[in-house]
């Protein structure tokens, strides 16, 4: 469970997000909807640990962001448009980003990719990679630990109707493991598909939350 | 042993992956090497003994304390500059470019900030270490070439004619101080204080710090500036008053402490951001 009590950000003097106070349960896939600037990605980025509130507080799973975590643990992350080493090859680039915490081996990191339509025996370096290829990577990256917090910042960019429905399917599974999912989309029908609960963002508020 | 895990990242993407980065150095000593030998040619020097210690002298002679007068122009002393600002230079931007793209999914699955940061500071040691044996080795190597003596003695005539330097009294301590053990230290004081103000401001007035620290280092003989415990001509072995070793060791071990502290305290609040999301101007477009 994450909680956001009243949680502020300004970034140089201008807030980005507005007192949100917001419970995100497991196993529940949130959307996120607003306008470009709305403050998704910030949001996402609070969530992350990869900023921290100027006001409020973050807690998972009774634990405080910031002061007692640096990072939610069990965390999946696809926030930026993805980028890997360019000179590996993207099994070897997930490999290494697995061998940083030593929680899966070489098989759960071959089948993350098999998931996304990757084929882990593929020779190719990153930087021959389509920008689809990339984006599917970045998925793979996200799910190989089989994280409880799955975060998704437009996750369906680059990618073909193919990886459309492949990435359909990790969700499915994601849901049924009890994954809390937190994701937006600039595609409104598809993020209704998704999510459990719809969040629309506007000036760094939660303006509406709508339970499907 | 996450901590661990996180410096054989660093090693493997941060110095086993830019290895390339260490050619320059290698090529810049070999040409100031022979240069340096070639010179005695010209000198008529051939017949002195040459040893390593005159070279390594070279390189990190420095320059004299230097006096403002008419007609009496500053010149910058090359090859130690070239030396320092390489070292600021190769230790810039691997870290930042770990908390940014590819970099997010590192940081996120160190979870922790603070072994993040000790991470990238070993890295800094690590890498000014490897740096600096590249200009040992390259000159040890040239030395066993061109037969160059390897001895700890040194030519004075050679010292006096070509590198205007005559130095008082010399021990072989003083020599491996002032020749390896403070260059080094310095060096790394240098790019830990880059690496922390990388956390304050970016990247570019960082590397400006630097080369403000050192080329103010080479006009004014002052302990505030560190560059000046890096420099024969401005140590106790080539002035009377010259600056004393063990001060230049505690101010490098002080500035090493006070940067990495300071990086500590930096990191905890520290926002992950993008470029561009830190000026927020095109957040609107990119959100």
């Amino acid at each position: 469970m994450i909680k956001l009590e009243n949680v502020s950000k300004s970034i140089k003097g201008k807030t980005v997000i507005d007192g949100i106070t917001q419970t995100f349960h497991g196993g529940i896939t949130y959307g996120l909807k607003g306008i470009n600037g709305s403050g998704k990605t910030m949001l996402m980025r609070l969530i992350s640990g990869l900023i921290y509130p100027t006001a409020g507080r973050i807690e998972i799973r009774g634990k405080e962001l910031g002061k007692d975590l640096s990072f939610p643990e069990n965390l999946g992350l696809l926030i930026e448009n993805p980028a890997f080493l360019d000179t590996y090859t993207g099994f070897d680039n997930l490999w290494l980003l697995a061998s940083l915490n030593n929680k899966v081996g070489k098989t759960e990191v071959r089948e993350a990719l098999l998931k996304t339509g990757l084929n882990p025996e593929d020779r190719r370096k990153y930087k021959k990679y389509s920008l689809g290829m990339k984006q599917r990577l970045g998925i793979a990256a996200a799910i190989m630990e089989k994280p409880q917090i799955l975060i998704l910042d437009e996750p369906l960019n680059a990618l073909d109707a193919e990886g459309v429905a492949l990435f359909d399917k990790i969700i499915r599974e994601e849901k049924e493991k009890g994954t809390l999912i937190i994701l937006s989309c600039h595609e409104e029908e598809k993020l209704r598909e998704y999510s459990d609960v719809i969040l629309t963002m506007e000036n760094g508020k939660i303006k509406n939350r709508e339970e499907l | 042993m996450r901590l661990y895990r996180l410096i054989r990242y660093d090693i493997k993407n941060g110095i086993c992956s830019r290895l390339y980065l260490y050619v320059p150095a290698a090529i810049l000593c070999s040409v100031f090497t022979i240069g340096f030998y070639m010179s005695l040619q010209n000198r008529n020097l051939e017949n002195e003994k040459l040893t390593i210690i005159n070279i390594l002298l070279y390189f990190f002679e420095g320059k004299e304390p230097f006096s403002p007068e008419l007609g009496n122009a500053f010149v910058f002393p090359v090859v130690w500059l070239f030396i320092f600002l390489y070292s600021a230079f190769l230790t810039l931007n691997y870290p930042y470019s770990n908390l940014t793209g590819y970099g997010v999914q590192v940081i996120t699955r160190t979870k922790s900030r603070k072994l993040w940061w000790l991470s990238k500071c070993f890295w800094v040691f690590l890498t000014t270490f490897l740096y600096f044996a590249v200009w040992y080795l390259v000159s040890l190597v040239l030395s066993l070439i061109l037969h160059i003596d390897l001895s700890i003695q040194y030519s004075e005539r050679i010292c006096a004619e070509l590198l205007d330097m005559k130095l008082q009294s010399v021990q072989a301590g003083s020599v491996w101080i002032s020749l390896v053990i403070l260059p080094v230290m310095t060096s790394v004081a240098v790019n830990l204080l880059q690496l922390c103000l990388g956390l304050f401001f970016d990247r570019i007035y960082c590397f400006l710090a630097s080369a403000v620290i050192l080329f103010a280092s080479t006009y004014f003989q002052t302990p505030l500036l560190i560059g000046n415990f890096a420099m024969v001509k401005r140590s106790v072995m080539y002035q009377e008053n010259g600056m004393d070793f063990t001060q230049g060791i505690i101010a490098c071990v002080a500035l090493i402490i006070l940067s990495i502290g300071a990086g500590f305290w930096r990191i905890r609040k520290y926002d992950i951001l993008k470029k561009h999301e830190r000026g927020l101007q095109q957040e609107a477009e990119d959100d």
